[in-house]
């Protein structure tokens, strides 16, 4: 495992920010943090930076502790926080090649060329970047380290689609290169695009965690039924959930391949049959959605 | 600690302060020896006589030895140009330490690089201990260059300035580890400032009253202000290097002190989210 937390805990006084996380992930794997403001994603990751001491439990990076060897922790890692600041006063270009020559690992022409991908102007100071091109510059910077993981917090926050989806395409690319990706974000698509595995906190609760391949392979199917629906085959009914959302109209969630429920569905007395691919938002409405609330 | 890019960095944030001050202190410095060479000294010592006895105590020197040339160019190394100065220096680089990267929200992608914290905070307290060197000696080649180029009537050396100097070094080097370790606790360098300034007026009243009233005379213990005395150490020039060495010994060791503390705090604390 390249990070593994134990109950890993933080309170701030009458606040517990983290409740008893126990996470692990594998090299190679995109994780999704999900979870709404105040939901312990960002103490998560700042605990994996060693930039708080846990309350209680341990997490470790490669088998270091993240606080207590926070340096060495911080040559396996490249963080991008969730708001971005940079050095007001160093013109853009001078940035990068600050972060480039703070740390061996990083590349200034890398660096350079992720900017030239996110088409971010290198001329101008800092202080006078918007807020999306500061994150564009933060991102360049970061991207350009060549650390076995990469945690990346809100990253397309205040960007352009375009861009947002140049990230998600280079998050991607990471994986492919082998690198091992945190990804903190409130946008569910762009988790479902990026990410292997997902993991929903709820109040400082690692309350879910969902492997991306199993959930699509889960279909949801609407339909309205037109005369008396029969119970399903035996070979089905351990398989499939039926849900009446009203008199005439019926959900039928499947957790597994489609194709044996197909032959069924043909023989049922449905009309307006929509199949839909479970998204992710179903999972989270479980955990944030209005009837948790 | 060899982090070049971090050294710049710091370079990079106190040179703009750092220029800025060197001039006006030569400058300052320069033309203050000018004005001196205008004022005769036979007035100069009447007026002073005519003042009340506790003018005498609070200044801290006698006045027969203010109506000299060494006397009178003296006054700039307390004046409120060169204090001002070197305080704004100590106390705005000490509170930009720490709390200063935070409240700007630059410390998360810092300290998020393979660093260590000590040596975010090391290359940052060297840089200004090197430019509170650097404003010293500004002050000590304005008074040469003064001396040298105006004329006072007789030859004045430059080397009874020398300690008083180091004294604004050393004032500045406390000045700065008190606001380093300020800072290392806060989040808000405006909120360090503030503190530094409430702490410089209170010190600065412990050392009137304790010059002033003798049943109060202890609080003199308790200020820095008493060991921050360049002007006494121009015009004492034969104690000089005695009282200098007990002066600027316990200003560079207390802050020296609060350094290390600074230190120690910011090594353990949590570095909170951009605010």
């Amino acid at each position: 495992m390249l990070v593994e937390t134990r109950a890993l805990t933080k309170i701030y006084g009458p606040k517990t920010a983290l409740d008893h996380c126990d996470l692990e992930i594998p090299h190679g794997e995109v994780l999704g943090l999900l979870g709404p403001n105040g939901a312990g994603k960002t103490t998560l990751l700042r605990l994996l930076m060693g930039y708080l001491r846990p309350s209680g439990g341990t997490a470790r990076i490669d088998g270091l502790d993240c606080y207590r060897h926070s340096v060495a922790v911080h040559h396996r890692v490249a963080y991008l926080p969730g708001d971005a600041r940079l050095f007001p006063q160093m013109r853009g270009r001078e940035v990068l090649r600050f972060f480039c020559e703070v740390r061996r690992d990083s590349d200034l022409s890398r660096a350079l060329d992720f900017a030239e991908r996110l088409e971010l102007d290198l001329t101008g100071p800092v202080a006078s970047y918007s807020t999306g091109m500061r994150q564009k510059l933060a991102l360049a910077a970061v991207l350009a380290a060549d650390t076995p993981l990469l945690i990346l917090d809100e990253p397309t926050a205040n960007l352009d689609p375009t861009v947002r989806s140049d990230v998600v395409a280079i998050v991607r690319e990471a994986q492919q290169a082998g690198r091992t990706v945190i990804f903190s974000s409130h946008v569910l698509d762009e988790v479902e695009d990026a990410c292997s595995r997902v993991c929903i906190l709820r109040k400082g609760k690692l309350v879910h965690t969902q492997i991306m391949s199993e959930l699509l392979r889960q279909h949801r199917i609407r339909a309205r039924i037109t005369g008396q629906l029969p119970p399903p085959p035996p070979r089905l009914a351990g398989e499939i959930q039926i849900h009446y959302d009203a008199a005439d109209a019926v959900r039928i969630d499947t957790p597994g391949e489609l194709s044996p429920l197909l032959g069924w569905l043909a023989t049922l007395p449905l009309a307006e049959v929509r199949i839909e691919p479970f998204r992710l938002r179903s999972i989270y409405d479980r955990f944030h959605g209005a009837e948790v609330q | 600690m060899g982090n070049k890019a971090l050294w710049r960095k710091a370079i990079s944030d106190a040179r703009l302060l750092l220029f800025f001050l060197t001039g006006l202190l030569f400058c300052f410095n320069w033309l203050f020896v000018y004005l001196s060479s205008l004022i005769e000294l036979g007035p100069l010592g009447a007026f002073l006589q005519t003042l009340p006895p506790a003018f005498e105590k609070l200044s801290g020197v006698p006045f027969s030895s203010v109506a000299t040339p060494v006397g009178r160019i003296s006054a700039a190394y307390v004046d409120p140009v060169v204090l001002f100065s070197t305080t704004i220096w100590a106390i705005g680089r000490g509170s930009d330490a720490v709390s200063g990267e935070i409240g700007r929200g630059t410390m998360e992608m810092l300290v998020a690089q393979p660093v260590t914290r000590l040596s975010v905070l090391l290359t940052q307290a060297l840089v200004t201990t090197l430019g509170s060197a650097i404003l010293a000696t500004a002050v000590l080649l304005g008074t040469s260059a003064g001396l040298a180029t105006v004329s006072l009537g007789e030859e004045v050396s430059w080397r009874p300035f020398l300690p008083g100097a180091l004294n604004l070094f050393a004032m500045m080097f406390f000045l700065a580890g008190v606001s380093t370790m300020v800072s290392s606790t806060d989040n808000f360098r405006w909120r360090t400032i503030g503190v530094m300034g409430a702490f410089y007026v209170v010190q600065l009243v412990f050392k009137v009253i304790g010059r002033l009233v003798e049943r109060f005379s202890w609080l003199l213990y308790l200020t820095f202000g008493t060991a921050c005395e360049p002007q006494a150490l121009v015009i004492d020039f034969d104690q000089a290097w005695t009282l200098s060495l007990k002066y600027d010994g316990v200003l560079i060791g207390i802050g020296l002190a609060c350094y290390v503390v600074a230190a120690i705090i910011f090594c353990r604390r949590d570095l909170p989210a951009p605010l």
